[in-house]
């Protein structure tokens, strides 16, 4: 593997310090980790593809960080769909209470699972990357209204009475009331 | 509620590790099938790709050289051994404890509170170590002259311009003389503010333990580049201080003329000798120099519009720009709080003290 290959050293020791941050970061945008890991990776193609442009003098991370979330906006609903990869088959069929023996980490990426592609994205955006509104639609080429109208179903979808974080939002209450 | 969401997200992904053991080799095993597809693709194509390549090509070689730090960088997080900011990773010390900011802690003195919520005080009170998200680019500080009628309200001293390990530039209070401890048996608090990676560390520690503390912190920084700046602003403050943190009379001006302030902001482009991270060198024992642009006058600190360049991603679009130069010797070096760090002339220098009137009055 030659340096032409490889893009330069810089870009693999880049790859190697960022690539965690990048997979968990992939892993909100999508719900789960093997789909976050797929399109960390190629996120990374487009990176490597933009190197020369990116390093030294850019800014390889927020630009990976911005191919994610445009990629998971565009494509999350349309490629990964229902499709949920696993490092090893279940050793019991589904069936039961899904809930049962999950911690918390597990239900929270069960519920953002279940949401709609845009409203995941608009949700990670927004609370975890801690963007504005503003921002977001500017990064996702859409208005602010979208992005408003997503967050807010999103919201809804995991405080319902119902769903799998009821009780972390109830305690969350309890807490905040305590 | 908003923060409970943001530690719900933050606790799922917490434990998340990448399963790929070579991420580099998968990455370019995708990127070489990718260009078989596009060499198959050429063959059918070949006059629509060869104009797409010269465009292309054009675009590639009109890249972008100015520093840019992250749109957005990610709530302080615990990863494995170490709580991440941004671009900087600072070990946890052997016994020592880390919470968020509703978590009690056990010895106060041996823990770091990660700041996941607004609030007045953490339920871990006087922790050792605070950590915050902190997305404005005013580092903030102690406050002079405040009789000043250059700058009415006084100034705050600039802090000193640090270099952590990696390369990431910091901005250290300067040291107040004896770190003496407060009547609850703490001392007194030492931030540094890193810009690039949009957080900062307040210290309740010995000067000593701040230092080595600092000295255990690794960073790979994303902000290189020449200075971001902004396209203009209609405000710009200029002050000068020594190594001690000392600002003379005679040591800060303002400006509010266009000219001027286009002035300085050509002078600021023209410094475009790129310090990359390892040759970054600015000390403590430096003087500092901060400039402070702003876009807008009269409204409250921290939600003023940005003047950032539109191709900049700005850390919050609201925030004023700040470029930090660290004075004398031969790391004469400024850093744009919204990225980029360059080798700063003595020729600009003096021009710009001219321009403001320093030491002039």
């Amino acid at each position: 593997m030659n340096n032409q290959d490889t893009g330069a050293p810089d870009f693999a020791r880049w790859v190697t310090a960022r690539y965690p941050a990048l997979v968990r970061y992939g892993t909100l945008l999508t719900g789960d980790r093997g789909h976050g890991e797929d399109l960390t990776q190629e996120s990374l193609v487009k990176t490597h593809r933009a190197w020369r442009r990116l390093h030294p003098d850019g800014d390889p991370e927020a630009y990976t960080r911005q191919v994610m979330a445009r990629a998971a906006w565009r494509l999350g609903c349309r490629l990964w769909r229902g499709e949920v990869p696993a490092a090893a088959p279940p050793d019991r069929p589904a069936g039961g209470d899904a809930y049962d023996h999950r911690d918390t980490a597990d239900a929270v990426l069960t519920a953002i699972r279940a949401l709609p592609a845009g409203q995941r994205v608009v949700l990670v955006l927004r609370y975890w990357a801690g963007l504005t509104e503003s921002e977001i639609a500017t990064q996702l080429g859409c208005s602010t209204g979208t992005v408003k109208s997503r967050a807010s179903r999103a919201i809804t979808a995991l405080r319902r009475a119902d769903g799998p974080l009821a009780e972390a939002f109830a305690h969350a209450a309890s807490d905040a009331s305590g | 509620m908003t923060e409970r969401i943001s530690e719900l997200l933050n606790e799922a992904v917490a434990g998340v590790e990448p399963a790929h053991p070579d991420p580099v080799g998968a990455v370019l095993r995708r990127r070489r099938a990718a260009r078989r597809t596009s060499v198959l693709t050429a063959a059918v194509v070949c006059v629509g790709l060869t104009l797409g390549g010269a465009v292309a090509a054009q675009q590639l070689n009109h890249g972008p050289d100015t520093g840019v730090v992250p749109a957005a960088v990610p709530v302080p997080y615990i990863d494995g051994d170490s709580v991440v900011a941004g671009s900087v990773r600072l070990p946890i010390p052997d016994g020592w404890q880390v919470v968020t900011t509703y978590q009690p802690c056990v010895n106060p003195a041996r823990a770091m509170v990660i700041w996941t919520a607004e609030v007045d005080r953490p339920l871990c009170r006087n922790a050792a170590v605070e950590i915050f998200h902190n997305p404005h680019t005013l580092p903030g500080g102690r406050i002079v002259h405040s009789d000043s009628e250059v700058i009415p309200g006084g100034i705050i001293i600039p802090r000193a311009q640090i270099t952590l390990p990696g390369g990431e530039p910091g901005l250290l209070e300067r040291d107040e003389g004896d770190p003496g401890r407060t009547p609850a048996g703490y001392y007194l608090d030492t931030t540094l503010k890193m810009p690039w990676s949009q957080s900062s560390i307040m210290f309740r520690l010995h000067r000593d333990d701040v230092g080595k503390m600092i000295a255990s912190m690794r960073s790979a920084p994303v902000g290189a580049g020449t200075l971001a700046l902004p396209r203009t602003a209609v405000v710009a403050d200029f002050i000068v201080s020594d190594a001690t943190g000392r600002v003379a009379s005679n040591g800060f001006g303002r400006i509010r003329d266009r000219k001027a302030i286009d002035r300085v902001l050509e002078l600021l482009r023209e410094q475009d000798t790129v310090v990359p991270d390892p040759q970054a060198c600015a000390g403590s024992a430096q003087g500092t120099a901060q400039l402070v642009m702003k876009p807008t006058e009269g409204v409250p600190f921290g939600t003023d519009p940005s003047p950032v360049p539109g191709p900049s991603p700005a850390p919050d679009p609201r925030d004023t720009t700040v470029v930090t130069i660290a004075l004398g010797g031969d790391c004469q070096e400024a850093v744009s709080a919204h990225g980029g760090r360059v080798r700063f002339s003595d020729e600009a220098l003096t021009e710009l003290r001219t321009i403001f009137g320093i030491g002039a009055r």
